[in-house]
């Protein structure tokens, strides 16, 4: 049986403004508390991990599937090679800063840690790129078949 | 409900679902879900495709009071 709303249409558009607040919050607060634990607490910190780990693939995996079946892409980043290198690349350059801090801390080797960063980078910049590029044609796909003509569009 | 009024515009100024969409600079999408009442502009909305199809808001988005009941 479907309940009836208790809000009006502005108090409706307040409420979907305040989850998109929230969920995006729990999205940055969740991954930066899983970059301070791993920071502070070091590579004893993974197995306490987990949880967070989960919870945030899951929200980041349901964003990614959501938007890509119903054709969407993003508000202002348009959907092209270029920006999908620029993120990619930015997404590197951070996870490899990130790694080199981890490596450092536990190995105390700066030409070893600065190899298995760049390694890191490289691994990141290819992954990201390739998943980004596959998610963007799927998206592309669905936007084309969302946007063709129904057969039944003119009829009366 | 569905907005048919809409609907026989369009097919009356010989408009396809696409081009109405782009003169009113929304996607086929809304169109299809607005004309099959399955999305409700907002008045920004409906005035741009009032004048993409050269007619009022009256004209096409005037309920009379049982037909709105029905949603």
């Amino acid at each position: 049986m479907k309940m009836k709303s208790n809000l009006d249409e502005m108090q409706e558009q307040e409420l979907l403004k305040i989850e998109h607040n929230g969920c995006w919050l729990a999205f940055w607060l969740l991954l930066l508390s899983m970059v301070v634990q791993s920071i502070v607490f070091g590579a004893a910190s993974f197995k306490t991990l987990a949880g967070e780990w989960i919870v945030f693939m899951i929200l980041a995996l349901y964003l990614a599937f959501a938007c890509a079946r119903k054709g969407i892409w993003d508000r202002k980043i348009p959907m092209t090679n270029k920006s999908n290198l620029i993120i990619s690349l930015i997404a590197a350059l951070l996870f490899g800063f990130f790694s080199a801090v981890m490596i450092f801390k536990n190995y105390q080797k700066p030409a070893g840690t600065m190899l298995a960063a760049a390694i890191t980078t490289v691994i990141t910049f290819v992954l990201c790129f390739a998943a980004l590029t596959l998610t963007m044609k799927h998206t592309e796909k669905r936007k084309a078949l969302m946007e063709a003509e129904p057969a039944d569009a003119d009829e009366l | 409900m569905r907005n048919l009024k809409m609907k026989f515009r369009r097919i009356e100024l010989g408009l396809s679902q696409t081009e109405l969409a782009k003169k009113a600079g929304v996607t086929r999408q809304t169109i299809g879900l607005i004309e099959a009442g399955e999305f409700n502009p907002s008045i920004k909305l409906c005035n741009s495709i009032c004048r993409a199809l050269g007619v009022t808001l009256n004209d096409i988005f005037w309920e009379e009071e049982e037909n709105e009941n029905e949603k």
